[in-house]
């Protein structure tokens, strides 16, 4: 999966040392919260676009702001925004089609 | 003494070496709450020991305007940034959800508060501080016989967008203010005086109006609710809020500098509001959590 931090998928940060397998690649991770916040991100993008795969995630922000990302699976692309804590997503936002809430 | 921010480990120096030691040993385990709070308040990238070090020193470093000065710039960074806490940016714009979450976790909050400023007095023999603390108890608590006391003007507030003072006083606080409540019961009663001031009374600079001279983007919640809120007790509670959190937390802190420097505690000092700041921002979540629970249910 093609990503634009260099750091921890989520964030960016290059502390801790914290690694998990996500949709078959084992990534880096600052720490666990992250490594969830990215799984279950990459989850609830493939339930919304009803995709198999996820090519790319690119993420703008932080843990107050929220975070600005772009999805693509092939020709596809999703825009969206999401929060979350403690890893869970507490919200997610399809930019074109307005504010879906989490069930 | 010195004290992690985030776990509250204590050290017996006061030069940071072995604070940024137990920093980078918890980082390098991914401890989440360790490397969240150098994400949020060192540097994103990981750094050598020597190097994290001198970052703390500039980070804790308040000869520039005093301690005081320092807490305010601390806290206002971190609740009144571009990106703020997420209750201060409902705040700006509150629905009537938003008005009822903070209702509920800060009703809780003023019974630990009030606790807390108790333990203080029980645990000084300084009259200037016993009298600061029970003033701030007839006022938050009690009322002077002229004004209600802020509690009252809460619950008021509650009945005004639709939430009857029982389901608040039969609530129970949710887990991120029970947390938060549970901590500040521990310090008053457990620890110095000094240290449950400071981590009770920086938290009244949420409040205070004076946040802009500090660098903040945004202030608690958009002045212009001060001229015709939800409600006109929406509008009586954040008015008397605003107007006296501003001389409460100005006073403590300048009772906390001057102790803080007579009683050799600065750097303690500094440690522990960081460490009930963090708190408190997880507490304010809770305020906005509660208030999207009510959101569903009504």
């Amino acid at each position: 999966m093609k990503r634009n931090y260099d750091g921890c998928a989520l964030c960016d940060a290059t502390w801790g040392e914290y690694w998990r397998e996500v949709e078959g690649e084992r990534m880096f991770f600052c720490c666990s919260i992250c490594a969830d916040a990215f799984e279950n991100m990459v989850k609830r993008v493939k339930k919304e676009t009803g995709w198999d795969n996820v090519d790319s995630v690119s993420i703008e922000g932080n843990y107050a702001r929220g975070r600005d990302c772009v999805a693509t699976s092939g020709e596809k692309k999703i825009e969206y925004f999401f929060r979350h804590e403690d890893g869970k997503i507490t919200e997610f936002r399809r930019k074109d089609q307005g504010t879906s809430p989490v069930p | 003494m010195n004290i992690c921010p985030v776990c509250g480990e204590k050290f017996n120096d006061n030069d940071l070496s072995s604070l940024s030691a137990h920093f980078l040993s918890m980082a390098s385990s991914s401890d989440p709450s360790h490397v969240m709070w150098l994400n949020r308040y060192i540097s994103t990238k990981k750094m050598p020991q020597d190097k994290l070090a001198d970052e703390f020193q500039r980070f804790y470093d308040f000869t520039e305007g005093g301690l005081a000065d320092w807490i305010k710039k601390r806290f206002v960074n971190t609740f009144f940034s571009k990106d703020p806490n997420i209750f201060v940016l409902e705040m700006q714009e509150p629905s009537k959800y938003t008005i009822m979450g903070y209702v509920t976790e800060h009703f809780h909050f003023l019974k630990q508060w009030v606790r807390s400023c108790a333990y203080i007095i029980a645990r000084t023999d300084f009259r200037d501080i016993q009298k600061y603390e029970l003033d701030n108890i007839s006022e938050e608590y009690f009322g002077d016989g002229s004004r209600p006391p802020h509690i009252e003007l809460l619950l008021q507030m509650g009945e005004s967008v639709g939430l009857n003072r029982e389901t608040v006083m039969d609530s129970k606080p949710l887990k991120k203010t029970e947390n938060a409540l549970k901590y500040w019961d521990h310090v008053s009663s457990s620890e110095h005086w000094l240290d449950a001031m400071v981590s009770m009374h920086s938290l009244e600079l949420i409040a205070d109006k004076n946040v802009k001279m500090y660098g903040a983007n945004y202030s608690y919640f958009n002045p212009k609710i001060l001229n015709g809120g939800i409600t006109k007790e929406t509008t009586q509670f954040l008015k008397a809020g605003y107007e006296a959190d501003q001389y409460h937390s100005g006073d403590a802190l300048r009772l906390v500098e001057s102790y803080a420097k007579q009683l050799d505690m600065e750097r303690e000092v500094q440690s522990y509001f960081l460490r009930s700041a963090d708190y408190f921002y997880s507490y304010l979540e809770g305020r906005s959590e509660r208030g999207k629970m009510y959101e569903k249910e009504l």
